[in-house]
C-alpha cells in the first residue's frame, strides 16, 4: 500500500486509540474530542475554540491555525486553561483532508496529580498507554523511599546517640576528655581565643577513704553540677581524670572574670557536700591558661602550662587559683582563697595549707 | 528556604572524590557543625548550602563561582556520578532538544523524589541559535552550577556552544546559550536503558 494513501478511522476507534485527542478544524474548533480529555475538562468541547482550553508552552509564538498547521508533525508543550495550569504533552498531526489538525495529548511528568486532580481511572488510558504502570512504578518507589528513609532518621538518631555517650563522662554526665580535646582542637584550629582551668580537686582521697566509694561518686556528680552552674552554655565542663576536671571558656582570656569565676567556684565547691547523714568537705586547686598569651597555640603545651600553674596552687596551699604567665612560670600571679570554714575539720593536710599559704 | 538534602550530599561526594575527605572534613570543622556529612533524605535550611560553599570556596582559595561551576561540571563528567548525566540526557536526542526539557526539570525530578526542588528553569528562544535560560527563586550563585552542567553536557551532546552567566537579579540568575556548531565533536554515546550502553 503506498505510504501516502490516507486512512479512515471511525471516531470510535480513534477514542480507542487515543482518548485525549482533539480534531480541531481551519476555524480552530474543535470537531471531535476522546472520552478522557472530555472528562478532564468535564464539558462538551465540540465546537470550543483550541486556543481557550490550553495555553501552548513550546513552540511560544503560536496564535492561529495557519501557525498550527505549519509547525507540521510536531511536539508541543501546554498548559490546560482549567484553573489548575495543569501541564501537558501533545503530538500535533495535519489531517490531509480538509486542513484539519489533530492533536493528541498526556499529561507527560504531571501524570500523577493529573489522575487525583481529574479523578481518573485504568479504563481512561489507552491499552497500550504505560500510565498505569508508571503509577505503579511511582507508588512503589515512594512506598521504597518511605522505608529507607525512615531508616535514615532511625540511624542518624542513633549515631548521635552513641556520639553523645562517646563524649560523655558516665559518672557525672560532663564532658569527657575525649570530647574536651575535640573542642580544644577545633577552637585552635579556627583560631579563637579561649581559655582553660585546670581544677584538681583537694581532701577528695579523705572523702573516698573516710566515707567510702559512694560518697566519692556523690562528690563528684555535686562539683560537676556546680562546675555547670557557674559557667555559661558556651563554656565546656570536662572531666579528665579521677577528680580532675577542666573547664574551657570561650571567648574569654580577661584575667580578672577568670579569677573571679576561680574565686566562685573555690569557694562553692568548699560548702560541705551532704552524703547521707555525713558531710563532705573538699576544696580545689586552679591552674589556668590563656589562648592570649601565645603567638602559636599548642594543645599540649597549653596542658602542661595549664599543670604547672596547678601544680603552684598544690605547693602554695591548695584552695587557691595560679594564672599561668608563660616568661616567669615562678612568679606566677597567684592567689589565695580566704575560706575560714576551710581551715577547720580537714585532718592531716591543715598543717600542710597553714604552713605554705601566704598571709593575704 | 529549605534545600534537599540529596543535592547537599551530591556536594560532599563532589568534594570528597574531587579533593578528599580530609579536605573536606576541615571544611566541615570549620562550619562548626555537630556533624562532618549530609543525610540525602534529609532537609537543611538553605542558608546551610551557602555557608558550605563559602566555606570551601575559602578553603580552596577559589571564587565561589568556580567551586559551583566545577561541581555542576562534576555532576555530568564524573562517572561516580554517572545517573545525573543519564537523568539529564534523558531530556532529549539533541543539545536543544535538551535545553527545551530543562523546563520539565524539576517536574521529572519531583516524580522520583517528591520533595526534590530543584530550581524551576524557563528557556526563551532568541533565535535558532541562541538561548536565554532562567531560573527564578534560587539560592546564590546556583546559576554557576547549572552552567558546568550545561558546558559538560554540551561536550556530551558533542555540541559546540559558547554559555555565559549574565548576572543575578532579586533571586533570578539568566544565562545565555549561543550555538555554534551543533555537531562539533563526537559526543558521548546514550542509551535509554541502561546497560543498553553508557
Amino acid at each position: 500500500m503506498n505510504a501516502e494513501t490516507p486512512f479512515r478511522l471511525a471516531a470510535h476507534t480513534l477514542d480507542q486509540l487515543m482518548p485525549m485527542h482533539l480534531i480541531v478544524d481551519e476555524t480552530a474548533r474543535v470537531l471531535h474530542a476522546g472520552p478522557t480529555i472530555t472528562k478532564v475538562l468535564s464539558s462538551d468541547l465540540v465546537g470550543r475554540v483550541v486556543f481557550s482550553l490550553f495555553e501552548l508552552r513550546r513552540p511560544r509564538f503560536v496564535n492561529s491555525m495557519q501557525d498550527v498547521r505549519a509547525l507540521g508533525d510536531a511536539k508541543v508543550y501546554l498548559r490546560l486553561k482549567d484553573g489548575f495550569g495543569t501541564p501537558m504533552v501533545g503530538t500535533v498531526a495535519v489531517l490531509p483532508e480538509a486542513n484539519h489538525v489533530l492533536i493528541n495529548l498526556s499529561f507527560g511528568y504531571a501524570i500523577v496529580d493529573a489522575v487525583a486532580r481529574y479523578d481518573l481511572a485504568g479504563s481512561d488510558f489507552a491499552p497500550t498507554d504505560l500510565t498505569v504502570e508508571m503509577l505503579y512504578l511511582v507508588e512503589a518507589k515512594t512506598a521504597a523511599m518511605e522505608a529507607t528513609s525512615q531508616l535514615a532518621h532511625r540511624l542518624h538518631g542513633e549515631k548521635a546517640e552513641a556520639q553523645e555517650v562517646a563524649m560523655t563522662d558516665g559518672l557525672t554526665g560532663v564532658c569527657n576528655r575525649r570530647a574536651l580535646d575535640d573542642t580544644l582542637d577545633r577552637q585552635i584550629s579556627r583560631g579563637l581565643s579561649f581559655s582553660l582551668m585546670h581544677i584538681d580537686l583537694d581532701f577528695f582521697k579523705a572523702v573516698n577513704d573516710t566515707y567510702g566509694h559512694a560518697a566519692g561518686d556523690a562528690v563528684l556528680r555535686k562539683v560537676a553540677t556546680i562546675l555547670s552552674e557557674e559557667t555559661r552554655d558556651t563554656d565546656s565542663v570536662a572531666r579528665v581524670g579521677g577528680d580532675e576536671f577542666v573547664i574551657l571558656f570561650g571567648g574569654l582570656t580577661d584575667a580578672d572574670r577568670l579569677q573571679s569565676i576561680a574565686r566562685r567556684i573555690i569557694s562553692k565547691l568548699e560548702q560541705p557536700i551532704p552524703y547521707k547523714t555525713d558531710l563532705c568537705r573538699i576544696s580545689a586547686s586552679i591552674g589556668i591558661v590563656r589562648s592570649s598569651l601565645y603567638d602559636t597555640i599548642d594543645a599540649d603545651q597549653l596542658a602542661e602550662d595549664a599543670d604547672r600553674a596547678l601544680y603552684m596552687s598544690k605547693k602554695r596551699g591548695r584552695a587557691c587559683y595560679t594564672m599561668f604567665t608563660p616568661d616567669h612560670p615562678s612568679d606566677c600571679d597567684a592567689e589565695e582563697v580566704k575560706q575560714g570554714t576551710m581551715k577547720q575539720g580537714l585532718g592531716t593536710d591543715k598543717a600542710a595549707i597553714d604552713t605554705t599559704l601566704p598571709e593575704p | 528556604m529549605m534545600m534537599h538534602g540529596l543535592i547537599l550530599w551530591s556536594f560532599e561526594r563532589f568534594m570528597c572524590l574531587t579533593y578528599g575527605h580530609g579536605r573536606w572534613r576541615d571544611i566541615m570543622r570549620d562550619l562548626d557543625l555537630s556533624y562532618d556529612s549530609f543525610v540525602p533524605m534529609f532537609r537543611y535550611e538553605a542558608s546551610m548550602a551557602t555557608a558550605v560553599v563559602d566555606a570551601t570556596a575559602a578553603q580552596l582559595e577559589k571564587p565561589r563561582d568556580m567551586v559551583l561551576e566545577d561541581f555542576g561540571t562534576f555532576l555530568v563528567t564524573d562517572d561516580r556520578a554517572g545517573r545525573v548525566r543519564r537523568l539529564l540526557r534523558f531530556g532529549g536526542t539533541s543539545f536543544v532538544d535538551f535545553l527545551h526539557s530543562l523546563e520539565d526539570l524539576s517536574g521529572r525530578a519531583q516524580l522520583a523524589v517528591p520533595d526534590l526542588d530543584l530550581p524551576v528553569i524557563e528557556l526563551d528562544e532568541i533565535r535558532a541559535d541562541e538561548y536565554v535560560v532562567t531560573c527564578r527563586d534560587v539560592p546564590k550563585d546556583l546559576g554557576h552550577v547549572l552552567l558546568g552542567v550545561l558546558r559538560a553536557l554540551a561536550d556530551d551532546y558533542g555540541t559546540l556552544a559558547f554559555l555565559e552567566h549574565l548576572g543575578r537579579e532579586d533571586q533570578t540568575e539568566t544565562l545565555s546559550v549561543h550555538l555554534l556548531a551543533m555537531q562539533h565533536g563526537e559526543g558521548r554515546a546514550f542509551q535509554l536503558a541502561m546497560g543498553g550502553g553508557t
